[in-house]
């Protein structure tokens, strides 16, 4: 092979090879978490981004403290709610807390 | 040469995370086809478009063509509000642009007529083909005209089912202002499993509510073929506080079916209930898996698509998925807010296993607003996990039955809430 046509060969690779492996890392990186995947149900009812909808109370913007202890209290019942409790109730005390930290960090 | 690109190759991707070295050598290929990988979405519908949003947002370099025949999409969900004149069809249209511009989403307004499931290749009415790798379809539910006689597409010009929505909503409208005060005004709903159980109740109570202000002296009769139900107690409870007298339900579930229908006298017939005459015909026929489901090779006896609920992959065919109205998820109901769950979940299935991962366990949910009236609303919410394979639910069921005004009306405005939030989020407007 004559060398011109062999570097350029080599730099052909290299940008296939450098773009195969940014596009897989940026993929991966995108794969979502557990709780990622669970937060996003919430948003059905609360909006994009948590930001609220008509009447439904916004999530962005709350600190961790305050989505804790609602969210505590919905699924104990002893915070009043009309449907926040039947949602709750499914939650695990973990699942609870990490929901909050990620709401809590949309707001930063 | 290439030996010291590929090492440099196996390093980077060891440093992204990725893989252990030792199975590295067999990345490049398998990396660049994950990347570029295609997924084709059948039916912009709750289950489709939101599917279609949350696989860009999770994977901003996969390539996701979403095909959907209608340029505008009008929602079931508040269509029965557009029946009672509380509103207006345009509150129920939304378009594409979203997905298109705030996600990639390619858009392909056309009709799949087939789907080549070994060449992986969905075939479109317009002649052209999209080859996928993954293909996920949402077609939702096509009508069982056959199990009643005399009752077709063609009779539903007549005898609306507005179980669609769009003309037949304008229809079913339409034949309401027409009617005169005094008339009786049928809704047939059809044995479960359905599309939003809940929402035949709902439509008898919104009818109500625009005939008690302009024609008091009518009367709505629901012939009921799923039968007593916790939903339907607290419906009843509504329709004597705020409609005493004019909503009448039929039990049709024991052999109470309609099984014929004429069209001409506006009369159905059922075993239990005999031959009934309407001033207004509602017949909601029986349904299945969106016929298209059904010409790929995904339904089963059934007539529904039977799939793992784990990612939503079908058991009958590889590498597509089912999500909404046409896929077995029971006990989730067919509903507009179980079809973006499962959208949901299953783009973050495709894309962890693209990834090569696994899917973590999370909460499956559904939540369905109904209006007894503009300030009387009642919701049903469920959650539900994978236990060995299946989905369980873990928490929820109706509204108290026991609840002040006040609490109906809230429930009324954060219905309006659903609407808007449900809607902002599939069709990912800003
Ligand atoms: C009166 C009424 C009220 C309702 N109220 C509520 C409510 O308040 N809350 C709630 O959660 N749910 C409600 N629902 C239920 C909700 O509408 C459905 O469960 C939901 O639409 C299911 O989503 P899907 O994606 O399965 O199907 P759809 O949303 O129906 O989407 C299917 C799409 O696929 C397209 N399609 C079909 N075949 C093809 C093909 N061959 N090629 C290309 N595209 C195709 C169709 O054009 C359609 O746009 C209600 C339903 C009715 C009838
Ligand atoms: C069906 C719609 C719906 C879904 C789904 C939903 N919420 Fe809510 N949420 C509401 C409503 C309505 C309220 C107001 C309280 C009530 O009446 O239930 C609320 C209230 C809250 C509050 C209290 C806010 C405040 O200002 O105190 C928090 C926190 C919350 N939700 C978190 C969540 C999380 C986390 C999820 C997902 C796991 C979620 N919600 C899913 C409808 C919903």
């Amino acid at each position: 092979m004559k060398r011109k046509a062999r570097l350029k060969l080599m730099m052909g690779i290299t940008a296939l090879l450098f773009s195969t492996t940014f596009m897989a890392a940026t993929s991966i990186a995108a794969a979502p978490s557990k709780i990622e995947i669970m937060a996003h149900a919430c948003l059905t009812c609360h909006g994009p981004n948590g930001v609220g909808s008509g009447k439904i109370p916004e999530l962005n913007g709350l600190e961790k403290s305050d989505i804790t202890e609602s969210l505590f209290g919905f699924k104990s019942g002893d915070e009043k709610s009309t449907i926040m409790g039947r949602h709750a109730k499914a939650l695990s005390d973990n699942e609870i807390e990490m929901l909050a930290d990620y709401f809590a960090s949309l707001s930063q | 040469m290439s030996q010291i690109y590929r090492r440099e190759f196996i390093k980077l991707l060891g440093a992204a995370g990725i893989v252990s070295a030792s199975s590295g050598i067999l990345l490049p290929g398998i990396a660049a086809a994950k990347a570029n990988a295609r997924v084709v979405v059948v039916g912009g519908g709750f289950g489709g478009a939101t599917c279609a949003s949350y696989l860009r947002q999770y994977a901003p370099d996969l390539e996701v063509t979403l095909v959907e025949p209608h340029k505008e999409f009008i929602t079931c969900p508040f269509s029965n509000t557009v029946l009672a004149g509380m509103k207006s069809m345009d509150y129920i249209t939304h378009n594409y642009d979203g997905l298109r511009n705030n996600r990639g989403v390619k858009i392909v307004h056309d009709w799949v007529m087939d789907i080549d499931t070994i060449a992986k290749k969905v075939k479109l009415k317009g002649g052209s083909s999209l080859p996928y790798d993954r293909l996920v379809m949402s077609p939702g539910v096509s009508f069982n005209w056959n199990e009643i006689e005399g009752a077709s597409e063609a009779t539903s010009q007549i005898m609306p089912h507005a179980w669609k929505a769009g003309a037949q909503t304008i229809l079913l409208r339409k034949q309401l202002e027409a009617m005169k005060d005094g008339g009786t005004i049928i809704i047939a709903s059809p044995r479960k499993p359905f599309r939003a159980p809940p929402a035949p109740y709902e439509r008898a109570s919104l009818i109500a509510h625009y005939l008690k202000k302009s024609k008091p002296s009518s009367k709505i009769l629901v012939v009921d073929s799923s039968g007593e139900s916790e939903a339907l107690a607290l419906f009843r409870k509504g329709w004597k506080k705020l409609y005493k007298g004019m909503v009448e339900w039929v039990d049709g579930s024991q052999q109470g079916e309609i099984v014929s229908a004429d069209a001409k006298s506006l009369s159905l017939t059922g075993r239990s209930v005999g031959t009934i005459k309407g001033d207004v015909v509602n017949l909601i026929p029986p349904q299945r898996a969106g016929d298209i489901a059904k010409i790929a090779g995904l339904v089963d006896k059934s007539g529904w698509c039977p799939v793992n609920p784990l990612n939503f992959a079908s058991t009958l065919q590889k590498d597509i998925h089912v999500i909404g109205d046409a896929c077995i998820a029971e006990p989730m109901e067919k509903t507009g807010h179980s079809a973006s769950s499962q959208g949901k979940i299953c783009a973050a299935a495709i894309v962890t296993e693209l990834n090569g991962g696994t899917m973590p366990s999370v909460t499956y949910s559904t939540s369905i607003y109904s209006f007894l009236g503009p300030k009387y609303a009642v919701s049903s919410a469920e959650v539900f996990r994978i236990k060995r394979g299946k989905l369980v639910q873990i928490s929820g069921g109706m509204s108290l039955e026991k609840a002040s005004r006040k609490t109906r009306l809230k429930e009324a405005k954060f219905a309006t809430g659903w609407y808007k939030g449900i809607t902002t989020d599939m069709f990912a407007k800003k």
